[in-house]
C-alpha cells in the first residue's frame, strides 16, 4: 500500500513545490504571506482532500483551500453579526 | 480406550509414531499411515491415470474421489494415491509428468505429520482417545470440542541451564525443553526415541518424542500460547515451536480447505486483475489518517475499534475466492469507493478461519482474569489475527489476494468516515483519527460513555472507550511545521494516569539520558489539572532542562547514558547510517558484528563511535546539548504556545 501509488500528502508536497515558482515573482511581502497561508491551508485539509483520489493533486488541493477560505469567511461573518 | 494428550508425531516408514502423555507418563504408539498425493489428470481420464500408477512399487492404494479443484474451481474426479512414504511422492510425480504433462498435483508439499492431523481431525497438544493393541493404534479420535476453556495440557517443561544437561534430562524426563538451539545441539541423548538422534535444520533442533522450544525462534506467547496456536492451526508442537505467523495462518487455512474438500495448488495466488491507472489510485490506499494540529486539547475521549481489520474480514466475507467473484458480478453491492464486490452466495474460506479465531477471542474475554494461561491463549490469538490482514496481501501466500487486502482497507476507511459523521452529528469534533481509533473533543463524560454504543450501531463494529484524557498534547511533526506527527502524543487520563505514545522515552533506541529527561518532564506536568497550572509547570520544566543541558556541556554525563542502541537487521546497509558506521568501526577493531545484535554508539567529535571504543567523557558536547534541548522542547512547546 502506498508503494505503487505515492501517498496523497507526498504528492501534494511535490505539487506545492511547483507552485513556489510563483511565490518568487510576487511583488510584496503581503502577497508572499498570503501565498504561504494558502499553502498552509492546503496542507491542513490534505487528509480529507486525499479521499478524493483525483489523478491531479492540485484539484483536491484547490477544493481544500476553498473550504478553508469559506470557513474563515463564515467566522468573520459570525463575528460581524455578533459584534 | 486410552485418553491422553498428543505431544509429538513423526513418520517412520509406513507408520506414524505418536507420543502421547497418558496421566503422568509419556507413551509411544504407532499408527499405520501413508500420506496421500492427489492428481488431477489433464488429458488422461481418471480411470486411466489410476490404472497407470497402480503398478508403481511405492504406491499402496489408489482411489478415485470427487474434490473441488482450486479455490474458485469446480468439482471434478481426481486420483488419490497413497504412497508408502512421503519421500517417494516426487518420484511418482516425475514419472507421471511424462504421461500427462497437463496434470496438476496436490498435497505433495504438505508434511506427512500435518496431513495425518488433517485426516484424523486431531489437534496437537489436545486430548485424544486412542484404541490400541500392544501400542498399535486401531483408531484415534479427538476428545475435545471447540471450547477455549480447556484444561492446560499436562506436559512437563524445563528450562535447560547449566552443565551436565543430559543427566538432568534423564532424571527429570521433561516433555518440553526450553532452550536456545545452540545450547542443545550436539547432545545425542535428548530424543526420547533412542533410534533417532536430534536433527538440526534451519537453526532449529528437532527432537523426537520431545519438543524443543527455542525462545529466540518461537513467538513470544509462552507455552500456553503455543499450545493454542498449535490447536487452531493444526500444526504439531515441534513445528509450531519455530514457525512464523504466516505458517500458522496458512496451516489453519489449509485445514479448512481439507475439510471443505478443496484441493489447493501450491501456487494458488489468484493473479491480480488488470485495472486502469485511475482505479489504481483509488484502490491502492491504506487506512484513513485524519491529521491533527499540534497543541493541547482538554477533555478528549479515545475510541478504539476492537480487532477492526479481522472483524471486517469475517463480517464482510473477504477471502481470495469471494472478492470479485463471477457469480455476483451483477447484483452484489459494491465495496465503498472501489469498483469491487464481495460474494453474497458463498462463505469464504479465509473469512471462515478468521471468524473462528475472533470467536475464540470473544469467548476468552470474560474469563481472561481467571488464570494466566487464558491471557497467553488470548495473546497468541491476537498475534495471529494481527497478521491475517497483511498475509492476505502477501504475494507468496497460498491464500493471498491483493484485491482482498484493498477491500479491507476500503471498508476500514468507510468505518472511520461513518464514525466521523456520528461524532459530528452529536455536536462533537474529531481531532485525530488513525486507522482504527478516533480522538474526540467537546463532550462530557456521560456523552463519551454513550458514544461506543452509537458508533457500534452506525458501523456494525465493536468500539471500546479506551481513555478519557483530562488533557492531551499532540507533538509537532519534525518535518512539516504546523502539522502533528503520526501517533506522537502524551496525556493525563481522568484517573491521573499518564499515557505516552511514540515519544523517545518509549523507544529503547533513544539514549537513557534523553529518556530520563523526558520522564522527569512528564512527571512534573502530571500534577497539572487546569490550563494555568499546565502552563506554569511547563515553564518550571524549562528551568530544569537548563540544568540538564549544562551538565551535558560540562562533560559530566557518562558515555553509557548517552548511547543510542540499535539492533542490526542485516549484514550491510546501503546508506551510511550512524549505527552502521559504528558497527563498521567495531568490525575494524576485531569485534564480531552480526544481524540481531545490538550496536551501542555515541556521537563523538569524530562521528559515531561504538560505546566500547569511546573514551569516557569524549562525546560531541554541542550535538548532545542540542539533542537534550530539542527532546525537552518538543514536549513543552505545544503547551507554551497556549498563551498565544
Amino acid at each position: 500500500m502506498g508503494r505503487t501509488v505515492p501517498t496523497f500528502r507526498r504528492e501534494l508536497v511535490r505539487e506545492i513545490e511547483t507552485w513556489k515558482i510563483m511565490a518568487r515573482a510576487l511583488k510584496s511581502k503581503e502577497d508572499v504571506e498570503a501565498f504561504n497561508q494558502i499553502v498552509a491551508k492546503a496542507m491542513e485539509l490534505s487528509d480529507s482532500a486525499g479521499l478524493l483520489c483525483k489523478p491531479r493533486p492540485a484539484e483536491a488541493a484547490l477544493i481544500a483551500i476553498c473550504v478553508a477560505l469559506q470557513r474563515e469567511i463564515n467566522a468573520i461573518k459570525r463575528e460581524i453579526k455578533g459584534g | 480406550m486410552i485418553e491422553g494428550y498428543l505431544l509429538d508425531l513423526y513418520p517412520d516408514g509406513p507408520w506414524m509414531v505418536l507420543w502421547v502423555k497418558v496421566g503422568s507418563e509419556t507413551r509411544v504408539f504407532r499408527h499405520r499411515f501413508t500420506p496421500s498425493l492427489y492428481i488431477s489428470p489433464g488429458k488422461l481420464e481418471p480411470e486411466e491415470a489410476a490404472s497407470i500408477v497402480e503398478g508403481h512399487p511405492h504406491v499402496e492404494d489408489v482411489s478415485i474421489e470427487e474434490w473441488q479443484v482450486g479455490l474458485k474451481g469446480c468439482t471434478r474426479l481426481v486420483v488419490r494415491i497413497n504412497v508408502s512414504e512421503a519421500k517417494y511422492m516426487r518420484r511418482i510425480i516425475s514419472r507421471f509428468r511424462f504421461l500427462d504433462p497437463e496434470a496438476e498435483y496436490y498435497y505433495y508439499d504438505v508434511p506427512a505429520d500435518v496431513y495425518y492431523l488433517y485426516v484424523h481431525g486431531v489437534a496437537p497438544a489436545s486430548k485424544v482417545l486412542i484404541e490400541d493393541s500392544n501400542g498399535i493404534v486401531k483408531a484415534i479420535r479427538y476428545a475435545e470440542d471447540d471450547s477455549v476453556d480447556y484444561d492446560p495440557p499436562p506436559f512437563t517443561a524445563i528450562q535447560a541451564e547449566g552443565e551436565n544437561l543430559e543427566s538432568v534430562i534423564d532424571d527429570l524426563d521433561p516433555d518440553i525443553i526450553v532452550a536456545p538451539a545452540s545450547r542443545i545441539y550436539g547432545f545425542e541423548g535428548l530424543s526420547r526415541d533412542r533410534n533417532r538422534s536430534p536433527r538440526m535444520f534451519r537453526g532449529y533442533v528437532r527432537l523426537y518424542g520431545r519438543v524443543l522450544v527455542d525462545p529466540d525462534k518461537a513467538l513470544p506467547v509462552g507455552l500456553h500460547g503455543l499450545y493454542e496456536l498449535s490447536r487452531v492451526s493444526m500444526l504439531p508442537l515441534s513445528r509450531a515451536a519455530s514457525a512464523k505467523l504466516g505458517v500458522f495462518i496458512n496451516s489453519a487455512e489449509m485445514y479448512e480447505a481439507y475439510r471443505r474438500r478443496i484441493l489447493i495448488p501450491r501456487n494458488a495466488g489468484v493473479a491480480e486483475q488488470f485495472r486502469t491507472g485511475l482505479s489504481m489510485i483509488k484502490c491502492d490506499r491504506g487506512g484513513l489518517h485524519l491529521q491533527c494540529s499540534p497543541g493541547v486539547y482538554w477533555m478528549v475521549a479515545e475510541y478504539d475499534y476492537v480487532s477492526l481489520y479481522p472483524s471486517i474480514m469475517a463480517k464482510m466475507n473477504i477471502s481470495p475466492e469471494t472478492v470479485n467473484c463471477e457469480c455476483c458480478r451483477r447484483d452484489a453491492p459494491r465495496v465503498p469507493g472501489l469498483d469491487y464486490w464481495v460474494c453474497t452466495r458463498r462463505r469464504g474460506l479465509v473469512s471462515t478461519v478468521v471468524s473462528r479465531l475472533l470467536e475464540r477471542r470473544r469467548k476468552l474475554r470474560p474469563i481472561l482474569n481467571r488464570a494466566y494461561y487464558y491471557r497467553m491463549r488470548d495473546s497468541a490469538l491476537k498475534w495471529m489475527l494481527c497478521a491475517c490482514f497483511g498475509y492476505l496481501g502477501y504475494r507468496k501466500a497460498r491464500f493471498g489476494r491483493v484485491e482482498g487486502h484493498q477491500c479491507i482497507s476500503a471498508y476500514a476507511r468507510e468505518v472511520m468516515l461513518r464514525s466521523v459523521e456520528v461524532v459530528r452529528g452529536r455536536g462533537l469534533k474529531v481531532i485525530y483519527g488513525v486507522v482504527d481509533s478516533v480522538f474526540v473533543e467537546g463532550g462530557d463524560i456521560e456523552l463519551y460513555k454513550r458514544l461506543p454504543e452509537e458508533l457500534r450501531l452506525a458501523t456494525g463494529f465493536e468500539v471500546r472507550l479506551e481513555n478519557i484524557y483530562r488533557w492531551i498534547v499532540f507533538l509537532e511533526s519534525k518535518n512539516i511545521r504546523g502539522v502533528a506527527s503520526l501517533s506522537r502524543y502524551y496525556g493525563k487520563t481522568l484517573d491521573g494516569e499518564i499515557v505516552v505514545r511514540g515519544i523517545e522515552l518509549r523507544r529503547r533506541s533513544a539514549p537513557m539520558f534523553v529518556r530520563r529527561l523526558q520522564q522527569s518532564i512528564i512527571k512534573v506536568l502530571n500534577s497539572a489539572d487546569t490550563p494555568d497550572e499546565l502552563y506554569t509547570r511547563a515553564n518550571e520544566c524549562l528551568e530544569v532542562v537548563e540544568k540538564w543541558v549544562d551538565s551535558v556541556k560540562n562533560g559530566r554525563v557518562r558515555n553509557e547514558e548517552l548511547a543510542f542502541k540499535v539492533r542490526l537487521s542485516r549484514r550491510s546497509y546501503a546508506s551510511m547510517q550512524p549505527y552502521y558506521k559504528a558497527a563498521l568501526k567495531l568490525k575494524m577493531e576485531g569485534f564480531r558484528v552480526k544481524p540481531g545484535q545490538d550496536v551501542e554508539y555515541i556521537f563523538s567529535p569524530s562521528g559515531p563511535t561504538p560505546l566500547k571504543l569511546a573514551d569516557e567523557g569524549w562525546y560531541d558536547r554541542k550535538y548532545y546539548a542540542k539533542l537534550t534541548m530539542e527532546s525537552a522542547l518538543q514536549l513543552v512547546r505545544p503547551i507554551l504556545m497556549l498563551n498565544q
